[in-house]
């Protein structure tokens, strides 16, 4: 079989911005104090009187093309074999530069007294092995995430890649594996 | 908006004595290489050179959040990692510092002096080009990403370096005296007096002037080619408006480089007599050298409260 590549969807027009995939990914992943690997953006677009809002999943897109990857001085940042992007405690020096290097500002240090590691999501590859789905996928009350193998034509996540899934900033060329569904009025 | 400060002023610190060493050992070097520059200054400066970047060295290492690691960053290297070329020249360059130090103190005059002058040379713009590239090689934020701060760190490595050689410079001889005290007897090589007089000083207050004018000529055009992006307004609103508006203004331009120059060239002219006599020298230098930490200062933390823009969808 092809290899796996790991990717998800968040659909802004699903997503009420409950935080519950926020709460969730905090307790699955032990999260020390007061950081987040995914949070809740609110967006306030259009011109009065027609102004509307809504609320987006803000995390890792697992780039393809990571500049945290390429600023890690030690490649304690790297790609794994799915294509997500994860920190090797074993190598990082804890300098804070992906975090700087990061353009979608996602990832945030923790102190040394909590090990000192750059958070970040890891698309809960350990979850995805095991066949589950990620924290923040299984608590999601209004089914607005998908994880799957992008690599698989047949898998529910290529069907919503269908719907008009875009990357997120594409002037970047990051080539993430996260796309959002943008929200229509 | 919330501001998380992922580098503080440790950074800044790193920045600025990385400045100037690298300053003091392209002084050093050039002094050298071509042969021709004020014995006094070149010896002090190859002397001085090793030590400012040390005590960054230490900044940085302070700064890290997993210091216990800190060794790996010498062995695994990663090409695409302007952080990995630094921590590569920064291990090099106090050893060939040392070495050509050394060798200018015992007055060892081979080819292996003039193999470490073009080994300082190259080192110390590595190391002054380095502090700012660091910063200018992040992606997409509206301060950082710009080739001018490279420039810019570099010229004012330039000045702040040979503005700490003329504060060093004054007080050499006694440092030197110090130092002598515990080296042993057969280590003491002939005592060449080496204490900075006013006509070297003046000299050196002229091409100190001449990078203060360079630099603010690179400040404007900084200031310009931020205007002339869409971050534009971000920008220039964390440096030059809000934020670290007045640090900018007073800190950097007035009291870090226009009185400064203002200063040098009057002494230069002779045009400060009487009770003031005799203060430009060091006043000078000092303020170049406050000015040069909180340009650094201010970049390193007004490149940390402009969030990027998050509109992404096209
Ligand atoms: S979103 Fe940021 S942290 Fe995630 S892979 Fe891309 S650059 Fe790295
Ligand atoms: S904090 Fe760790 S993962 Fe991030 S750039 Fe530094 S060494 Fe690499
Ligand atoms: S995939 Fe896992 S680590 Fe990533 S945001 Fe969701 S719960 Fe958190």
């Amino acid at each position: 079989m092809a290899k796996k590549r790991w990717g998800k969807i968040v659909d802004l027009n699903k997503c009420v911005g409950c935080h519950a995939c926020s709460v969730a990914c905090l307790a699955e992943n032990k999260v020390p104090n007061d950081k987040f690997r995914t949070k809740i953006i609110e967006h306030e677009e259009g011109i009065f009187p027609n102004v509307y809002r809504y609320t987006e999943k803000w995390s890792c897109n697992h780039c393809q093309k990571a500049p945290c990857v390429d600023a890690c001085p030690t490649k304690a940042s790297h790609y794994t074999e799915w294509g997500t992007v994860e920190v090797n405690p074993d190598l990082c020096i804890g300098c804070g530069y992906c975090v700087l290097a990061c353009p979608y500002r996602v990832r945030v240090m923790n102190e040394r007294e909590h090990g000192g590691l750059p958070e970040k999501c890891t698309l809960c590859t350990h979850r995805l092995e095991k066949g589950e789905k990620p924290a923040c996928e299984a608590s999601c009350i209004a089914g607005a995430i998908i994880t799957g193998d992008l690599n698989n034509p047949d898998s529910e996540i290529n069907k919503w890649m269908a719907k008009g899934a875009v990357e997120r900033r594409p002037d970047l060329k990051t080539h993430p594996n996260v796309f959002i569904i943008p929200y229509r009025r | 908006m919330e501001h998380h400060f992922t580098w503080n002023y440790l950074i800044a610190i790193y920045l600025f004595t990385a400045g100037i060493s690298s300053g003091a050992g392209i002084v050093a070097a050039v002094g050298y290489v071509v042969n021709g520059m004020d014995e006094r200054l070149k010896r002090v400066a190859a002397y001085f050179a090793p030590f400012p970047v040390l005590l960054g060295l230490l900044c940085l290492i302070l700064d890290l959040h997993r210091p216990w690691n800190f060794y790996k960053v010498l062995i695994h290297y990663n090409i695409t990692s302007v952080m990995s070329w630094g921590a590569f020249f920064l291990l090099v360059f106090p050893m060939v510092a040392f070495i050509f130090a050394a060798m200018v103190y015992w007055n060892i005059d081979n080819v292996w002096r003039r193999i470490f002058a073009w080994l300082e040379l190259i080192f110390g713009i590595a190391i002054g080009v380095y502090a700012g590239l660091l910063l200018a090689a992040i992606y997409n934020n509206p301060v950082w990403s710009n080739p001018l701060i490279a420039f810019l760190f570099f010229i004012s490595a330039l000045s702040t370096g040979i503005c700490s050689l003329m504060l060093i410079g004054k007080v050499w001889d006694k440092i030197e005296d110090f130092v002598r005290k515990f080296l042993p007897s057969n280590w003491q090589p002939e005592r060449i007096l080496l204490t900075f007089d006013h006509k070297l000083l003046k000299r050196i207050l002229i091409v100190d002037a001449v990078f203060i004018v360079v630099e603010l000529m690179v400040i404007s055009t900084l200031l310009i080619s931020y205007a002339l992006r869409p971050t534009g307004q971000v920008a220039l609103g964390a440096i030059i408006t809000g934020g670290y508006y007045l640090l900018f203004w007073i800190g950097v331009v007035l009291f870090g480089l226009t009185i400064p120059l203002i200063l040098g060239i009057m002494e230069v002219g002779d045009k400060i007599k009487g009770g003031m006599a005799g203060i430009v020298p060091w006043a000078e230098p000092i303020m170049v050298l406050i000015g040069g930490f909180i340009l650094r200062y201010v970049i390193v933390y007004g490149g940390q409260i402009v969030y990027p823009i998050l509109t992404y969808y096209p």
